[in-house]
């Protein structure tokens, strides 16, 4: 198991794998511009798994998409691996939160996971691609429903079968938006310890988006707290809790309880 | 099979049998006359008699050939534009007016258009049954290539797909159950067509065969005809049917 390293993350400035420099970003409207994002700026080491939390309207997602390449700043830029983001691309795969809509549905399960295969630059022959969806589907524990469509899957298998299909791009940075909101408490658990598995066994930089403090502060190696109108980083905190996180203990330690003491106050407390 | 939908089918069974003895019954006792009804039995002796000297399958295959090429064509068209205009706002600007013009008009009414432009040719036959069945080809799949979830485009952007990727990975197979219900139903109207045009012009079909027995008051023949028309209809119902279960399978649950 890899042990987290706490001491690294002073060292945010050494050529850090994402960095987002005085990022705004606003959209026009009838009386001039709405910004959404306003001066964000951050620093993402490779490896990281990093959480943003904040309350709905914040510009979390915007953020995401920003990184994702989805949409450009208005102000600022992003630099990605050494150069600025222009485009989605391959090496940044998102999850996206409405998994339904982001699967094909005529597709079975290994189909879908095929398309990221097929549409790779690298050539691969049949066999080699399907030993790779079989390890990806049997990585997510889908091996045993590869032939069915997405319509005759769980919410949480559907959101399994689009990560497995982003693992198959082989990305640096897995971009997560908010992506097991839409599930029940119990499969939301279970796809946090997969998800927290799978960071650390493929060493992935991860962005994950939640409105769940404890969710953020779970998974995080480091927690973003962002407050809205406009959408800014209003605290960044260190998580200091070892790995690897247990949903009982790690979800009564001191330390955890601290942690999301502090990040409450900058959630908003009414709706 | 259920118990009950075994019970349907035997009733549906019933039901054909009960209406081709009322049939039977109305022209053996006169009740209408015989020049204008056969008995069933005088029907299907025509019928054998056509299947026999091999005049049936003769019209069988003018009719089903004109009519399947007519139809094709319609759906190079259909699906080729309807894919153009269904990705393109800009070219949906400017056609969609043309379109909405175009399309409530009756095939019949360019029937008279046709014959004027073509001759009582089989080009003309052909050009009728595909202006006819485009269009209900051509809506369906603008209707199918429109509403492909958006969210599907951003995750092919996310995958670096190229343009003919999202075509043929993403934009046709979602809009396949769209374009198969316009395909089934331009198929539907292709026939009709295909007996209509060849009732105008001296192609052998079976179109052309019903006139002419109607003409010379031979109503065995007649029906012999009309029988064969109906059994067409449902053997190409029937391979739809088939064809689009195959393909909207993904939408089944099970």
């Amino acid at each position: 198991m890899v042990q987290d390293k706490p001491m690294q993350r002073a060292t945010d400035m050494q050529s850090p794998l994402l960095s987002i420099e005085n990022v705004s970003f606003s959209v026009p409207v009838a009386q001039g511009k709405l910004t959404i994002l306003q001066n964000i700026s951050l620093n993402v080491r490779q490896g990281e798994f990093v959480s943003i939390i904040g309350g709905s309207g914040c510009g979390k997602t915007t953020l995401l998409r920003l990184i994702g390449g989805l949409n450009r700043p208005t102000e600022g830029r992003l630099m990605f691996d050494g150069a600025p983001i222009e485009q989605p691309s391959r090496r940044r795969a998102v999850v996206f939160q409405d998994y339904s809509k982001a699967l094909l549905p005529w597709r079975t399960v290994t189909s879908n996971v095929q398309l990221a295969l097929d549409t790779d630059p690298t050539p691969r022959d049949a066999a080699t691609k399907k030993k790779i969806i079989g390890r990806l589907l049997e990585q997510v524990g889908l091996a045993e429903a590869a032939d069915r469509f997405p319509r005759q899957l769980s919410g949480g298998m559907q959101q399994r079968l689009q990560i497995a299909r982003c693992l198959a791009l082989e990305p640096k940075m897995l971009l997560m938006d908010e992506p097991f909101g839409a599930l029940d408490a119990m499969t939301r658990q279970t796809l946090q310890d997969e998800i927290a598995k799978l960071a650390k066994e493929t060493g992935m930089t991860v962005i994950f988006i939640t409105h769940d403090i404890e969710e953020a502060i779970y998974l995080g190696d480091r927690v973003c707290a962002m407050e809205s109108r406009p959408g800014r980083i209003s605290a960044v905190l260190d998580i200091d809790l070892k790995f690897p996180r247990d949903q009982l203990t790690t979800r009564e330690d001191e330390q955890f309880l601290r942690y999301r003491h502090e990040l409450f106050q900058y959630l908003p407390k009414k709706h | 099979m259920t118990a009950r939908a075994i019970l349907l089918n035997i009733g549906s069974v019933v039901v054909l049998l009960l209406f081709l003895a009322l049939w039977q019954f109305a022209a053996v006792t006169d009740l209408v006359s015989r020049v204008f009804l056969p008995p069933v039995t005088d029907a299907f002796d025509a019928l054998w008699r056509q299947v026999e000297d091999g005049s049936l399958v003769q019209a069988i295959l003018g009719t089903t050939g004109r009519m399947l090429v007519g139809f094709a064509f319609a759906v190079v068209v259909g699906c080729g534009f309807g894919l153009l205009i269904g990705l393109s706002p800009t070219v949906r600007a400017y056609i969609e007016p043309s379109l909405e013009f175009l399309r409530p008009l009756p095939a019949s009414a360019i029937i008279p258009v046709a014959i004027l432009m073509l001759g009582l040719t089989k080009t003309m036959i052909i050009f009728v049954i595909a202006f006819g069945s485009l269009w209900p080809i051509l809506l369906a799949t603008i209707q199918g290539v429109k509403s492909v979830e958006p969210r599907l485009f951003e995750m092919a952007r996310t995958m670096e797909l190229s343009s003919r990727e999202v075509i043929t990975s993403i934009v046709l197979p979602s809009a396949v159950p769209d374009i198969f219900a316009g395909v089934r139903l331009g198929l539907t109207v292709s026939l009709i067509l295909a007996v209509i045009t060849e009732m105008m012009s001296a192609e052998v079909g079976l179109g052309a065969n019903i006139l002419h027995a109607a003409r010379s008051f031979n109503s065995p023949d007649l029906f012999a005809g009309v029988i064969t028309l109906g059994l067409l209809g449902l053997v190409i119902n029937a391979i739809m049917e088939t064809a689009q279960r195959h393909l909207t399978r993904w939408q089944q649950d099970y």
